[in-house]
């Protein structure tokens, strides 16, 4: 690696740094540069102040106390694809989609999250069991926040 | 899966209409559930992209956080236009936003009335509601997402179609303008303009949507009123749209810091 590759890549970990920004990706005459870093999960105001969460990708998320080294391994993190609001039921009214525990399988419902009115679906990519919710219904979420943890072993 | 029900139509528009793939096919039936559920099930046959599913009458029409969508029968318009193909993020919370504006331009081009929309997406004239839509999406991983964008338009209802309830609030083109309207012209011209809009959006961005967006939006600078679904209420003045078409308001509390909030969910009212 040359001297100015080198000064280039400091500069935009200098950047990542000065924006608070998670990942950043630079392209130019063929080379691709991406530099990334995991932040502690977001904790949010009520309806979502701007410029206080930076979004995060597949964040660190409070280890699942009662789980065993190797079965954290396998965990499979839910993440919002979106930034917006999380709900766990399709109405105020209704039951949750999921509860801590249940087994789900592949393409069901476990959640919205809302943004401008458009109401977001997130389905399960695998048969598996909720290990954890990691957060409360009416939560703003950001970009890849996550908000499920499935353990695709624990199939019934 | 059910089986679908048998359209009246599966290519209603196809002459009429000179788009690349929105309403192409436009599947027409006499009476459905509701267009977005259709849309949905549609998707997961394998429909192609830019379908349109259109219904003279919804049996169960859905509004947001399962709220219901008055839907009399052969006096309005319901459509639910089918997205299969994935789009980023900054595309995908304008699309609701996008809807609005392409209505409110379609509305006003052929009734001369003024129309305006309030955050989001609600198509007002004279300050009652015309037409409510309905955006949903389906996120099976990164690649796999269909998103139906629900469109329901009171065009030629008259005041006694409504329930009492919602008498005080819906309004029709009819009834704002005094005359009636052809449903399905008024669908060939939306589509062609939403097509346009969408394609303007994937290929160079929000700003020119998002100026149209601001010119139409009456919330802003106005005082608002914004209650979430988690029972928080905020007060504040509009001042503006963000990058992702949030409304950004500056709060009571916030109003000698000037600090902005940003808004993507829960109702909005103006106070007078």
């Amino acid at each position: 690696m040359s001297d100015s590759q080198k000064e280039e890549i400091e500069a935009l970990v200098r950047l990542l740094d000065q924006h608070h920004l998670t990942e950043l990706e630079l392209e130019k005459k063929g080379v691709r540069i991406r530099i990334r870093r995991d932040l502690p999960p977001v904790i949010s105001s009520p309806i979502g102040e701007r410029f206080t969460s930076p979004p995060i990708e597949q964040a660190a998320v409070e280890p699942v106390a009662s789980a065993t080294p190797a079965e954290q391994a396998r965990f499979v993190t839910v993440a919002s694809p979106i930034v917006g609001t999380f709900y766990r039921s399709p109405s105020p009214d209704a039951d949750a989609y999921v509860e801590e525990g249940d087994f789900v399988k592949k393409g069901q419902v476990l959640c919205i999250v809302e943004a401008m009115k458009l109401m977001n679906e997130i389905e399960a990519e695998a048969d598996g069991r909720i290990v954890k919710i990691l957060l409360e219904s009416t939560t703003p979420v950001e970009y890849g926040q996550p908000l499920f943890l499935l353990d695709p072993m624990g199939v019934s | 899966m059910d089986d679908l029900p048998i359209p009246l139509s599966k290519n209603y528009l196809q002459s009429a209409i000179s788009t690349q793939y929105i309403g192409r096919p436009t599947l027409y039936y006499k009476s459905v559930t509701s267009t977005n559920t259709l849309g949905f099930q549609a998707a997961e046959i394998g429909i192609s992209h830019g379908t349109v599913i259109l219904a003279d009458h919804q049996t169960a029409g859905k509004g947001r956080l399962g709220r219901t969508w008055h839907s009399p029968e052969n006096k309005n318009l319901y459509f639910s236009i089918v997205l299969t193909k994935p789009s980023s993020q900054s595309v995908t919370s304008w699309i609701p936003l996008l809807t609005g504006v392409v209505l409110a331009e379609c509305l006003e081009s052929i009734s001369a009335l003024s129309i305006s929309l309030k955050w989001p997406n609600d198509v007002l004239c004279h300050e009652k509601k015309l037409g409510g839509i309905l955006c949903e999406a389906r996120q099976k991983g990164a690649s796999n997402w269909v998103c139906v964008v629900g469109i329901g338009i009171n065009i030629n209802c008259n005041k006694d179609d409504f329930p009492l309830e919602l008498s005080p609030t819906a309004t029709s083109l009819a009834i704002e303008s005094h005359r009636e309207y052809h449903c399905h012209d008024f669908l060939t011209t939306f589509l062609e303009k939403f097509e346009r809009k969408y394609e303007h959006l994937l290929n160079a961005g929000i700003h020119d949507l998002r100026s149209q967006y601001i010119l139409r939006c009456q919330t802003l600078e106005q005082s608002v009123l914004v209650h979430d679904m988690a029972g928080t209420q905020l007060k504040g003045q509009a001042v503006s749209i963000g990058d992702d078409g949030a409304l950004e308001i500056v709060t009571s509390e916030n109003s000698k810091s000037g600090i902005i909030t940003s808004i993507r969910s829960g109702d909005v009212f103006h106070v007078r």
